[in-house]
C-alpha cells in the first residue's frame, strides 16, 4: 500500500500487510521498560524514553531508525551528517522508491511508514505481578437508585454541603445500607480530610469500598478508622508514640486505672512531647482515682507539662489541689454579711508571686482579664477553682453576681468567673453568664466562648432564654453558629417569625440588617430535627411570599433555605 | 417524530452538553415554574430566573423546536430542558389550555415558515442545463487546482522545516503554524489544516519533537497520497479526500445502501475547539456487530442532532461513508426511538492479541487510521492500578496502559472490584481510553 501511496506505482498491491510486522521482525528487546536513551550530541539532551513508551518495540531496526530519524529531524538535514546514501539504504528496507527524492522527503516518508509500523506491530508487555484479590461479595444491601443519584449529585455539585451529605450518610449507616460502587471514588475523595466523618464512612462504603481504599494510598484513612485503638498487643516499652497514644486513649475509655498505672511506670522517661500527648486523654473518665498519680507528677519541671497537670487536678472537685486553691482564695476574698445576707466583698489582692502561688500554678505574666497583674494572679486562681465555691462562700448565682458587681473589680471578676465557668463547663453558671454578657457592650467574644461550651440541654435553655430578649437575633445567631444542635419546633417557628418581622421592617431599605441574619435561617434549616422541616418550610414560604416583590438579595437566601429544607426532606424519605 | 414517543432519555439526548442536561434536570421540578400548560402541539412555561421577569419558554412538539427568552446561546437552553423533562415525566401535570400570546405567536410564525417550505419543496426543480454542468465542472477543477497548490506549498514548507531542523520549534512563535493552517484553509484543505494546528499542543510535553515529526510525516504522507490519488483504489481515494477536508454531501452518503440493525450506543464523546464542538458517537449493530461512528459538529453549543445515551439501542439504517475501512456513518434520519439497553449481544475480542491483530490488519488496509483513534472492544480485562497508572490485564496476562482522568480511574476500579470486565474504548496505538465497562452481570459504567 505504501508503494502505491509514495511512489505512484500503479500495480496491484501484493506487499504483505503492515500488520505483518506483528511477529514478522523478530529481534525483540528484552525488558524494554528500561530503555533509556540519551542523545549527548543534541543541545537539550533529548530523552527518548518517554517517546518509546513503556511497551515493547518489536525490532532493533525500528528502534535504531526511530532514534536516527528524530536526531536528524531535530538537527536539520542541512546540518546533519546524514548522507542521501544512508537514507536511501534505510528507505530500501521499507521498499520506498528513492529515485529523485530529497533527503527531507526520504526522511519524512520513512518516518511516516515507521510510525504506522510501530503502531501495527505493538506487542503489549506481560503483567508479571499477581493480580490483586478481588473484593469480597457485599454483605450489606445497596442504597436504592434515587438515593445513589442524590448522593452523587450532592458530592459532585455541592461538596461544600457537608451537613446534608453527612446527614444522608448517617441515615445510610443507621438503616444498614452501603453505597453503590459508582459513588465510592467521589465519597472517599470528599471524606479524606473530614476526620469526624471517617467512622461513618468506614461503615457505609461496604466491602467494595474497603477493597478500593486498599488500592489507593490517599484513602488509607479507611484502614486506620477500622482499626483505631484495636491494636492492644503492643509492647509499651518499645512502641512508638503513634502506637502508644491510641492504646492509652482506648485504655482510658475502658480501664482508666490501667492507663494511669501504665503511664506512671514510664513517666520519668517520657519527653515533653509524649508527656503532653499522654496528659490529654487523661481527661477521659478523670476521677479521684487519678489524683495520686497527678499529684505525684505535679512538680514536673517542664512548665507546659506542669500547667496541664494542674488543669487536670483542678477538674477533680474533691482533690487536695482544689482544697488548697479554695483555702488560698479564702485569704484573698472576705465577704461582709448583714442579717446573714452577703453585702460586700473585700478583696486583698496578692502582692507578689510567693512559693504557695507558684505551687498553685499562678504565673507572673499570664494575662486572663483586663486590669493589672495582681488581679490577673487572682483570676488565675479563680479560673481553676471549682464554681461551687461561690455557693459556699457567698450564695446562689444572682447573689454572688450582685455582690461582685459592687466591688471596684466587678468587670475583672466577672471575666474571671466567666473563664472559670468555661473551664469547668458549668452549665448553670454558663447559662446565667450568657444572659449577663448579652446585656453588656463589646461582649461577642465572651458570648461566643460561652455558647461553644454549653451542653446540649443548657444550649436549648439559652436559646429559650434569648427568645425573651427585646432584640434577640444577634445572640440567637451566636448560639446557633457555635454548635450544630437542632432547635425544637416552637423555637424554630419563633425565630423564623422574628426574622420575618425584622426583614419586613428593615430589609427593603437596610441591606445590612437584611443580610446579617438571613444565613441564620440557612443554618437552622440544616440542623433542625427532620420532624420540624415541614413547619419551618411553611414559615419561610409564607415569608418569601410576602417578600416576593422585594430585591433578590432578600428572596434569594430564603429561596436557598427552602431548597435546603426540601433536600433534607427528600433525603429523610429516601431510605 | 411521533409525539407519544418522546421519552425522558430522548429529551436528555437533545441537550448540547452534560452540564446543560444536569441544569435542565434541576429545573424539571414544578417549584421552578410559575405557570405552565400545553396543547396537542405546544408546551410552554414561565421559569423564575435571576432577572425580575420570568423566562418565557415554548416547545413545539413537532420537530421538536424550542424558544426561550433567556440570553443563553445554548439550544436547547436549560430552561427548555427543564420544561421538556418535566413534561415527558409528568404529562398529567400540564393542563390543556389556550397558549399565552408569546407561545401562540411563535408557533404561528413557525407554521408560516413550514407552509412556505412545503410550497417550495413542491415546486418542480428545473433540470440542470449544459451550461450548469459545465460551470459545475469548472468549479470542481478550480477547487482541485486550489487544493493541489495549497498542498504543494505545505509539502515544501514541511520539507523546509526538516531541512532547518525541528530543534527550537517549541519556542518559536505559534503564528508559524496558524499562518500555514490559514493558507490550507484558504486552499480548502481544512482537514490537513486541523492536523497542523494540533502540533503546538504537544510543545509542553517532553517528547514534543517526536510527536511533531510524527504528525508532520503523517501529513506529508497524506499530501503525497492526495497528489497520487488517481493511482489509489477508489475507496482509499475517498479516505484521502475526506482526510484532506473535501466533505461529501450527506444526501449522497444516504443514497448508498445502508445497514439496518438495532444499534447500541457504546460511547458519546465531545471535544471543544474554539466555538465548535465535535461529538463522536460509537455504535455497534446487534446482529451485524458492525461498528459505526457518527460525527456531529455543533457550533456554539447549538445541538443539531440529539445526544444519544449510552447504552440505549435503537432501530436505524446506517449509511457508511466510502472508505477502504468504513467506520463513519450517517443514520437515515435523526429520529431515534430508544429501546432498553441490551449488552448481551456484544461479541468482544477475547484478548488484546486478537484486537491488535485486527488493528494491524486495519492499518494495512488504511494506513491513515494510525493517526486517528481506533475502536477497541475487548472482554475479560482486569483493571489494576500500579505506579500511578491504570493498566488493563487480559486473560493472557498481556497489559496495556490507559489514559483516564483520575476520578474515572477509580470509578472503573470501584466498578470492577478487581474482577474482569469488558471494555469499549479508543486505542491510539499506545494507550487505551476506556469509555464503557460492562461486568459479568451486564451492568455497565460510562466513563
Amino acid at each position: 500500500m505504501f508503494n502505491l501511496i509514495l511512489s505512484g506505482i500503479n500495480k496491484t498491491d501484493t506487499s504483505p500487510p503492515v500488520g505483518g510486522v506483528r511477529g514478522g521482525l523478530t529481534q525483540q528487546i528484552p525488558n524494554t521498560d528500561n530503555v533509556d536513551i540519551w542523545l549527548p550530541n543534541l543541545p537539550d539532551n533529548i530523552r527518548l524514553n518517554s517517546y518509546l513508551g513503556q511497551y515493547q518495540i518489536q525490532s532493533q531496526f525500528i528502534l535504531k531508525t526511530t532514534i536516527m530519524l528524530l536526531r536528524h529531524a531535530i538537527i536539520g538535514t542541512d546540518k546533519s551528517f546524514f548522507s542521501p546514501t544512508d537514507l536511501a539504504q534505510i528507505a530500501q528496507q521499507y521498499t520506498i522508491n528513492t529515485h529523485n527524492k530529497s533527503k527531507e522527503a526520504l526522511l519524512l516518508q520513512i518516518a511516516a511508514i515507521e510510525g504506522v509500523q510501530k503502531k501495527a506491530g505493538f506487542i503489549p508487555a506481560t503483567f508479571n505481578t499477581p493480580l490483586p484479590i478481588a473484593a469480597p461479595t457485599e454483605a450489606l444491601p445497596l442504597i436504592p437508585p434515587n438515593a445513589i443519584a442524590r448522593l452523587t449529585q450532592l458530592l459532585v455539585t455541592s461538596p461544600e454541603g457537608g451537613a446534608i451529605i453527612s446527614e444522608l450518610l448517617n441515615l445510610i449507616a443507621q438503616k444498614g445500607f452501603c453505597v453503590n460502587p459508582s459513588v465510592l471514588p467521589y465519597l472517599l475523595n470528599w471524606a479524606k480530610n473530614r476526620k469526624e466523618l471517617h467512622p461513618t464512612i468506614a461503615q457505609v462504603i461496604g466491602e467494595r469500598g474497603r477493597w478500593l481504599a486498599q488500592q489507593n494510598p490517599e484513602w488509607d484513612f479507611v484502614q486506620h478508622t477500622q482499626q483505631p485503638q484495636t491494636n492492644l498487643d503492643i509492647d509499651w516499652q518499645t512502641a512508638t508514640l503513634a502506637q502508644r497514644l491510641p492504646y492509652i486513649i482506648h485504655l482510658r475509655q475502658t480501664q482508666p486505672q490501667q492507663a494511669t498505672q501504665l503511664l506512671q511506670s514510664t513517666w520519668h522517661e517520657e519527653n515533653a512531647e509524649a508527656a503532653k500527648a499522654f496528659l490529654e486523654p487523661m481527661s477521659i473518665n478523670l476521677s479521684a482515682n487519678d489524683e495520686a498519680f497527678l499529684a505525684m507528677i505535679s512538680t514536673d519541671k517542664r512548665k507546659t507539662v506542669r500547667t496541664l497537670i494542674l488543669n487536670l487536678l483542678a477538674q477533680i472537685p474533691q482533690s487536695a489541689y482544689q482544697t488548697k486553691l479554695a483555702a488560698y482564695v479564702d485569704t484573698l476574698i472576705n465577704v461582709s454579711k448583714s442579717w446573714l445576707m452577703p453585702t460586700k466583698i473585700n478583696l486583698q489582692l496578692p502582692t507578689q508571686i510567693n512559693q504557695q502561688l507558684q505551687e498553685l500554678g499562678v504565673e507572673e505574666k499570664t494575662k486572663l482579664v483586663s486590669g493589672n497583674e495582681r488581679i490577673n494572679w487572682l483570676a488565675q486562681l479563680i479560673v481553676r477553682l471549682h464554681p461551687n465555691y461561690w455557693a459556699q462562700k457567698i450564695g446562689d448565682i444572682p447573689q454572688t453576681m450582685s455582690v461582685i458587681n459592687k466591688t471596684d473589680w466587678a468587670t475583672e471578676l466577672t471575666q474571671a468567673i466567666t473563664l472559670q465557668a468555661i473551664f469547668h463547663k458549668h452549665d448553670t453558671w454558663l447559662t446565667f453568664l450568657y444572659s449577663h454578657w448579652a446585656t453588656q457592650p463589646n461582649n461577642e467574644t465572651y458570648c461566643q466562648n460561652i455558647a461553644s461550651s454549653l451542653s446540649a440541654t443548657a444550649w436549648q435553655q439559652a436559646v429559650t432564654q434569648c427568645l425573651g430578649f427585646a432584640d434577640p437575633l444577634l445572640y440567637l445567631s451566636i448560639l446557633i453558629n457555635a454548635q450544630n444542635l437542632p432547635l425544637d419546633a416552637p423555637q424554630t417557628q419563633k425565630i423564623a417569625r422574628l426574622m420575618g418581622n425584622k426583614l419586613l421592617a428593615h430589609g427593603v431599605t437596610n441591606y445590612y440588617e437584611a443580610t446579617r441574619y438571613v444565613p441564620l435561617l440557612e443554618k437552622i434549616a440544616l440542623h433542625i430535627a427532620p420532624s420540624n422541616l415541614a413547619a419551618l418550610h411553611h414559615e419561610i414560604q409564607t415569608l418569601l411570599d410576602k417578600l416576593k416583590e422585594h430585591p433578590d438579595y432578600l428572596s434569594r437566601p430564603l429561596q436557598k433555605t427552602i431548597e435546603t429544607l426540601e433536600m433534607r426532606h427528600q433525603i429523610n424519605t429516601l431510605l | 417524530m411521533l409525539l407519544e414517543s418522546y421519552t425522558y432519555e430522548y429529551v436528555l439526548g437533545l441537550s448540547p452538553s452534560e452540564g446543560n442536561a444536569n441544569n435542565g434536570k434541576k429545573l424539571s421540578s414544578a417549584a421552578h415554574w410559575t405557570e405552565q400548560g400545553c396543547t396537542d402541539r405546544l408546551v410552554w412555561g414561565l421559569c423564575k430566573g435571576s432577572g425580575s421577569k420570568p423566562y418565557r419558554v415554548s416547545i413545539d412538539l413537532v420537530g421538536p423546536a424550542y424558544k426561550c427568552s433567556c440570553p443563553s446561546r445554548e439550544i436547547p437552553c436549560k430552561h427548555v430542558m427543564g420544561l421538556f423533562l418535566q413534561y415527558v415525566s409528568n404529562k398529567s401535570g400540564f393542563t390543556q389550555t389556550n397558549p399565552p400570546d408569546f407561545a401562540a405567536e411563535w408557533l404561528e410564525k413557525r407554521q408560516q415558515r413550514e407552509t412556505a417550505a412545503t410550497e417550495k419543496a413542491n415546486t418542480p426543480t428545473t433540470q440542470p442545463t449544459a451550461k450548469n454542468i459545465a460551470d459545475q465542472a469548472k468549479r470542481t477543477e478550480k477547487r482541485q487546482q486550489n487544493i493541489e497548490s495549497g498542498l504543494l506549498d505545505t509539502k515544501r514548507w514541511i520539507e523546509d522545516l526538516i531541512r532547518q531542523g525541528l530543534g527550537n520549534l517549541n519556542t518559536a512563535d505559534h503564528h508559524l503554524w496558524q499562518q500555514q493552517a490559514a493558507r490550507l484553509i484558504d486552499a480548502q484543505a481544512s482537514g490537513i489544516a486541523n492536523q497542523l494546528q494540533t502540533i503546538p499542543q504537544s510543545f509542553y510535553l517532553p517528547n514534543w519533537s517526536a510527536i511533531t515529526l510524527q504528525t508532520l510525516s503523517d501529513i506529508y504522507l497524506l499530501i503525497t497520497a492526495y497528489l497520487q490519488r488517481q493511482n489509489l483504489p477508489l475507496n482509499l481515494q475517498a479516505d484521502v479526500l475526506s482526510l484532506v477536508g473535501i466533505a461529501q454531501k450527506k444526501e449522497d452518503i444516504r443514497l448508498q445502501t445502508g445497514i439496518s440493525d438495532c444499534w447500541t450506543v457504546l460511547s458519546v464523546q465531545e471535544t471543544d475547539f474554539d466555538r465548535l464542538t465535535t461529538r463522536k458517537t460509537w455504535l455497534i449493530g446487534q446482529n451485524t456487530q458492525q461498528l459505526a461512528l457518527l460525527v456531529d459538529f455543533i457550533f456554539q453549543r447549538q445541538a443539531a442532532a440529539p445526544r444519544l445515551q449510552v447504552p440505549l439501542c435503537f432501530e436505524q439504517t446506517m449509511h457508511f461513508y466510502p472508505s477502504s475501512y468504513p467506520q463513519r456513518a450517517l443514520p437515515t434520519n435523526d429520529h431515534f426511538v430508544p429501546q432498553s439497553a441490551n449488552l448481551s449481544h456484544l461479541t468482544p475480542h477475547p484478548n488484546f492479541d486478537a484486537f491488535l491483530t485486527q488493528y494491524a490488519n486495519a492499518l494495512a488496509i488504511q494506513p491513515f487510521l494510525a493517526a486517528a483513534d481506533f475502536p477497541c472492544l475487548v472482554a475479560q480485562l482486569t483493571p489494576v492500578y500500579l505506579n500511578n497508572k491504570l493498566h488493563l490485564i487480559d486473560q493472557q496476562n498481556a497489559q496495556i496502559t490507559t489514559s483516564l482522568p483520575y476520578l474515572f480511574i477509580w470509578t472503573l476500579m470501584a466498578f470492577s472490584g478487581g474482577k474482569p470486565v469488558t471494555i469499549f474504548g479508543e486505542w491510539n496505538g499506545t494507550e487505551l481510553r476506556p469509555f464503557l465497562a460492562i461486568d459479568a452481570q451486564q451492568q455497565w459504567l460510562v466513563m
